[in-house]
């Protein structure tokens, strides 16, 4: 088993290595920004405190020190999400693609399969240690990306709620390894890698798009009107607003609402008492069970691309 | 040999054509239907129903301009990296080279097929990008503008090129498809992450310093300027060093609050803020600049691989 796992890794020497190079590059950076926004903000804050009130009708800062190289952390972060996001992707099609198409495309497949017991324990002993070491990068990426989520100052004392979907959290590592598993299958169908590698691509990007719309249908389906009050902050994924008669419940539209009120909304568009303003959400609080939805779909997806390429390997001609 | 390649970059191609020619096509019959509504930059009474109906193709119109950019990358790295590569990986360059007269001559037949296919595919990439762009701003001058700089016109093919020629290159160094496909990426991020820090910092040494909020929609925004009362200009990292900035409307920049009043302290005048601009006439100069840096690359890039598959030993 050991000859086989070191077998496996051998084969992808220069691709493993950049890899993780790369997977340690990104979850480092999203750790330092992470730190760094959370020192900045402490002193922007402690700079806010002492400084003098607004001036209106100029662009002003009374914190410069701080301002500037937080919105530099800012922008920094969004690259470092783009990085957790396409982790999973580039792991995925980079190691799952080759573990067949390279045997067939370089005709050692006859006789790699020939000297295992059988073609599916040659398909095992070459998945599993990839498979694995996706799976753990993919987790590192994923918890350094959470961490990112929750550095903002946005998100102080709240919840970053469905922010960043798909840029943290351990479904990162479902999404590397369901990604690695139809590039393997699209592999040993097609034979050959760089062609293999671009219908990889392909089908990810419209896996991507399938599992979103899904994921919208589920969570519209989950949408529920929350009352809320004057300068009250709401999170969750936010879907529209309107107006609630409190005495009866009844719920009205923004139109509804605008009709009935003309002038009596206030500044921040609050209705006037008897009345309380509502939003269609799926709370934040909900977020885990939607990433188990995430999971269970990606899954799903691993699963079948580990039994096709597994139904492809035993019955295709090398 | 590159059959599926080809295949994968026609097709991929001819999607982009269509869909931007559709676009294009849609614009222009709105255009046509509403010739009175074209300026952005004026309220016409009747012209509701047309923003609307151009508010509805932003999104697709903006996306096969974003596509167009990316088109060059794919293109140059799905034809570049493999032929060498494959061949090496193979173990048929051996046989190859020595059924050659000499390997830069194979190299040449080889590279000249792909060049041919590149150029074809860019080009028609870069005219319906040209023309998409027209008929999503039909108010504007286009060949003295740079809006959507890089993502339309000649730029997509010489951009090709490039990449085409880090392929080849990296390709032939590394001697294996899909890692040599990995580099190739990382290569082109820093590569063109290079040229474009390197024609800013040249398009910025002949820019102009304009008012804040005077600058023309037209012109290329090549960052900010503080210039100081004592007429030093300095750049806007300076406003770091400041204790508070307040910037007026016109744009003068304070470094003092006066505590009494809660304004601006008129004695802290520290300088005028100053946007850094290149106007759009110059947009076919500045093309043309980056296309001979970008020609350069491409010849340098190629040169270099001919030299890698001459030395180099034919196994992986």
């Amino acid at each position: 088993m050991r000859q086989a796992i070191r077998l496996a890794f051998a084969m992808q020497r220069l691709e493993l290595r950049l890899l993780l190079a790369a997977v340690l590059l990104v979850s480092v950076a999203a750790l330092g920004i992470a730190w760094q926004t959370r020192v900045l903000r402490e002193a922007q804050l402690a700079c806010l405190e002492s400084a003098p009130p607004a001036v209106e009708g100029s662009v002003e800062s009374p914190c410069p020190g701080q301002d500037e190289p937080l919105a530099t952390l800012d922008r920094l972060s969004a690259f470092a999400k783009m990085g957790v996001i396409f982790t999973p992707i580039v792991l995925g099609l980079f190691l799952g693609v080759p573990l067949v198409a390279r045997e067939i495309e370089s005709r050692t497949a006859p006789l790699a399969w020939s000297l295992s017991r059988s073609r599916r324990r040659w398909l095992l002993q070459r998945a599993v240690p990839v498979f694995g070491v996706i799976a753990l990068a993919c987790i590192a990426v994923g918890v350094a990306g959470d961490v990112l989520a929750h550095a903002p100052p946005w998100v102080e004392g709240s919840d970053p709620g469905f922010e960043d979907w798909w840029a943290r959290g351990p479904q990162v590592a479902v999404h590397g390894v369901a990604i690695a598993a139809a590039g393997m299958a699209i592999g040993a169908i097609v034979g050959r890698q760089l062609p293999a590698l671009l219908l990889g691509g392909v089908a990810t990007l419209a896996l991507f798009v399938a599992v979103t719309l899904v994921d919208d249908a589920l969570m519209r389906s989950a949408v529920e009107p929350i009352a809320v009050g004057p300068n009250q902050l709401v999170t969750g994924k936010i879907y529209g607003s309107g107006f609630r008669q409190d005495a009866s419940g009844r719920l009205l539209s923004d139109e509804e609402g605008y009709a009935l009120f003309g002038d009596q909304l206030d500044e921040s568009g609050y209705p006037p008492p008897g009345y309380s303003m509502v939003y269609y959400l799926v709370p934040s609080r909900r977020y885990g069970e939607f990433a188990v939805y995430d999971a269970a779909m990606f899954g799903t997806v691993a699963a079948a691309g580990m039994a096709l390429a597994s139904w492809i390997v035993v019955r295709r001609r090398p | 040999m590159q059959r599926w390649e080809v295949i994968a970059v026609v097709t991929g191609t001819a999607a982009l054509l269509g869909a931007s020619l559709f676009v294009t096509q849609q614009l222009r019959d709105l255009a046509a239907a509403y010739p009175r509504c074209l300026d952005p930059t004026t309220v016409t009474a009747g012209c509701d129903a047309y923003h609307r109906a151009v508010g509805r193709l932003d999104m697709p119109a903006s996306l096969l301009l974003q596509v167009s950019w990316a088109a060059p990358f794919g293109t140059g790295l799905v034809l570049g990296v493999p032929l060498v590569a494959r061949e090496i990986e193979h173990r048929t360059a051996s046989l190859a080279w020595t059924l050659s007269r000499s390997r830069v001559r194979w190299l040449v037949g080889r590279a000249a097929f792909v060049v041919l296919v590149t150029v074809a595919l860019l080009a028609a990439v870069a005219i319906t990008s040209e023309l998409l762009a027209a008929a999503y701003a039909p108010a504007r001058h286009l060949d003295s503008d740079f809006t959507w700089y890089g993502r339309r016109g000649v730029l997509l093919v010489v951009r090709g090129l490039v990449v085409l020629g880090l392929g080849i290159s990296i390709g032939a160094v590394v001697g294996r498809a899909l890692p040599a496909l990995l580099v190739a990426v990382f290569g082109t991020v820093l590569l063109f992450t290079g040229i474009s820090l390197a024609m800013d910092r040249w398009n910025a040494a002949e820019a102009t310093a304009r008012p804040y909020g005077q600058g023309e929609s037209d012109a290329l925004a090549l960052g900010a300027r503080i210039e100081l009362t004592d007429g030093e200009v300095v750049g806007d990292a300076y406003l770091a060093s400041l204790e508070n900035i307040v910037i007026d409307a016109d744009g003068s920049v304070y470094s003092r609050f006066d505590p009494d009043s809660g304004l601006p302290d008129r004695s802290s005048l520290v300088g005028r803020y100053r946007e850094l601009m290149l106007p759009g006439e110059r947009y076919p100069q500045v093309v043309a600049r980056e296309s001979a840096v970008g020609i350069g690359a491409a010849v340098l890039l190629l040169l270099a691989a001919g030299a890698i598959v001459r030395h180099r030993r034919p196994g992986a």
